[in-house]
């Protein structure tokens, strides 16, 4: 049987409960990568390994266009850009092409949740069915908005794809799926998604080789040799995780990231290209773009100081050069600062000398002037002081 | 006679940036240079903070210390939470959920909460060149 799939990188309808925009950052999470590659790409590689060719993925913007993707990648599917009020339009377009080249059925996936389901047997339900669209949802019977339709039924494919994969006509059958399923709403379900994989509760695999049971490393990725990397981990391709910073608990380190000198990253997703300064200790979070998604407290920081989260460069010289650069000003910059900046140490430099200082508390300070007359010094030994931390008089 | 001190309690600005931050750290300058200085920062409004921001609040942090005065933090916004945090600087300071749990902690340590504490080993105290003597529970209160 010809099947062929048709990927949709849109929003949910707006009239569905509970959708959100499905962003990151303002990219649709399809788009963001998951221990090595792209969840679309993933999702393409799944339908293709149970012998779904050609896949079509219709979106408002490519993959290349964002920050994130990986140079050269490719996922092995024909690409179709729309404006987002065309996009489903645009599916309808791609359906008709795909019918006239002979398909018997279509799947139509709206990206949207990931769900790890079994393509034969969702086939074998929608031919068993005889039903000219039939629509998964989970087990809760929440609509996964992942349909297969019947080729030889042009109109009913085009009703559901102009109600947005939310409405049908005609016979429609439900495929119940029980299976692992994350509906990737917002950067909590892509935290979750990584934790999962990294678990092993997933099909997906890390993209890279293990180099300890459960530390992936992508290619070029640099680990210094002092920095600690605890399982389970992903360090993603040209990934670079510098001295004494620790990376642990389920963190994905995507492509060219970096955890610079110090940084504790704890249970972390590092999107592509972001860099975490030095000293910082992020925990609980999705890192990139410039923003800090703090899943605990479910608040979005923008960060604007690139000493504390930046971005690096998508281009390669120019980031090598702004590596050349730092370096060529760091010296200088440490001769100025030891020249100019004031010194911060008012305290003495040796015991005996820091023995015999007073404590700067004991200064002198008017409140305490104005109460030494009530003392009584014949009860009070003149060398005596007694300093209290709280006390008014 | 006990008297208590003022607490100050002043809120933040939204954004604390490079330009920000001095700017604020000018406006509190009076109240750090003090004796013993009581401050609470209300940090309700932040929305944008960076390193020049957690800079100044370690630069006020340092200056109240060493008046022996005390810094809290206050209605800490999630934002103001989340660099502090990243930072590792929400460590350093004693938060409270609102301005007024802040100001109500100074007073938990006033000279009068202290006199009927027992006092288990004597305070000790040295001048240069003295030799240690005892503070009397008397003469300590």
């Amino acid at each position: 049987m010809d099947v062929k799939a048709i990927l949709i990188v849109a929003p949910p309808a707006e009239d569905r409960q509970g959708s959100s925009a499905e962003l990151v950052g303002g990219m649709p999470l399809a788009f963001a990568d998951v221990l090595g590659r792209p969840m679309l790409y993933r999702i393409a590689d799944r339908l293709a390994k149970n012998g779904i060719q050609p896949i079509a993925v219709i979106s408002e913007s490519a993959m290349n266009s964002w920050p994130t993707a990986m140079p050269g990648e490719a996922g092995g599917v024909q690409w179709t850009q729309a404006s987002a009020a065309n996009l489903w339009k645009a599916a309808e377009h791609v359906f008709t092409e795909f019918v006239q080249t002979g398909a018997d059925a279509v799947l139509v996936w709206r990206v949207g949740a990931y769900a790890e389901f079994d393509v034969d047997e969702f086939l074998q339900f929608h031919v068993d069915n005889q039903a000219h669209v039939t629509a998964m949802a989970d087990a809760d019977g929440a609509p996964l908005d992942i349909c297969m339709i019947a080729a030889s039924r042009r109109n009913d494919a085009a009703y559901a794809l102009r109600h947005q994969l939310h409405k049908f006509r005609g016979s429609s059958a439900t495929y119940y799926f029980e299976g692992f399923c994350n509906r990737l709403r917002e950067s909590r379900d892509l935290r979750q998604l990584a934790v999962d994989s990294l678990q092993r509760l997933t099909d997906i695999e890390p993209v890279g080789s293990e180099i300890r049971p459960g530390v992936w490393l992508g290619k070029g990725a640099r680990v210094h040799r002092r920095a600690r990397v605890l399982s389970p981990a992903f360090i993603g391709s040209k990934a670079r995780v510098r001295a004494s910073a620790v990376v642990t608990r389920c963190t994905s380190l995507e492509h060219h990231s970096v955890v610079d000198c110090g940084t504790v990253v704890e249970d972390v997703s590092v999107l592509p290209y972001s860099y975490l300064g030095a000293g910082l200790d992020v925990s609980h979070s999705v890192v990139g773009f410039r923003r800090l998604w703090n899943l605990p407290r479910s608040v979005e920081v923008e960060i604007s100081d690139a000493k504390l989260v930046g971005m690096a460069s998508t281009n390669a010289p120019l980031r090598a050069l702004a590596s050349a650069a730092s370096l060529v000003s760091f010296v200088p910059a440490q001769i100025l600062r030891g020249l100019f900046a004031p010194s911060q140490r008012g305290y003495a430099t040796s015991l005996p000398e820091a023995m015999n200082e007073p404590c700067s508390a004991l200064n002198a300070p008017a409140s305490l002037q104005a109460s030494a007359p009530s003392v009584d010094a014949g009860e009070f030994p003149a060398n005596l002081v007694a300093a209290r931390r709280y006390g008014n008089e | 006679m006990e008297t208590s001190k003022p607490v100050i309690v002043k809120r933040m600005p939204d954004r604390l940036n490079h330009k920000q931050a001095r700017t604020f750290l000018n406006e509190v300058q009076p109240f750090l240079n003090t004796d013993r200085p009581q401050l609470v920062f209300d940090c309700s409004q932040i929305r944008q903070m960076d390193a020049a921001g957690v800079d100044m609040l370690l630069r006020c942090m340092a200056e109240v210390m060493r008046r022996d005065g005390e810094l809290k933090l206050a209605k800490l916004s999630p934002q103001a939470a989340v660099i502090l945090e990243l930072t590792r600087t929400d460590r350093l300071f004693e938060i409270f959920e609102t301005s007024s749990d802040a100001v109500k902690s100074f007073q938990r340590f006033l000279p009068g909460a202290m006199k009927n504490l027992p006092v288990a080993s004597p305070i000790l105290i040295k001048r240069a060149g003295e030799e240690y003597y005892p503070a009397s529970d008397k003469s300590a209160a």
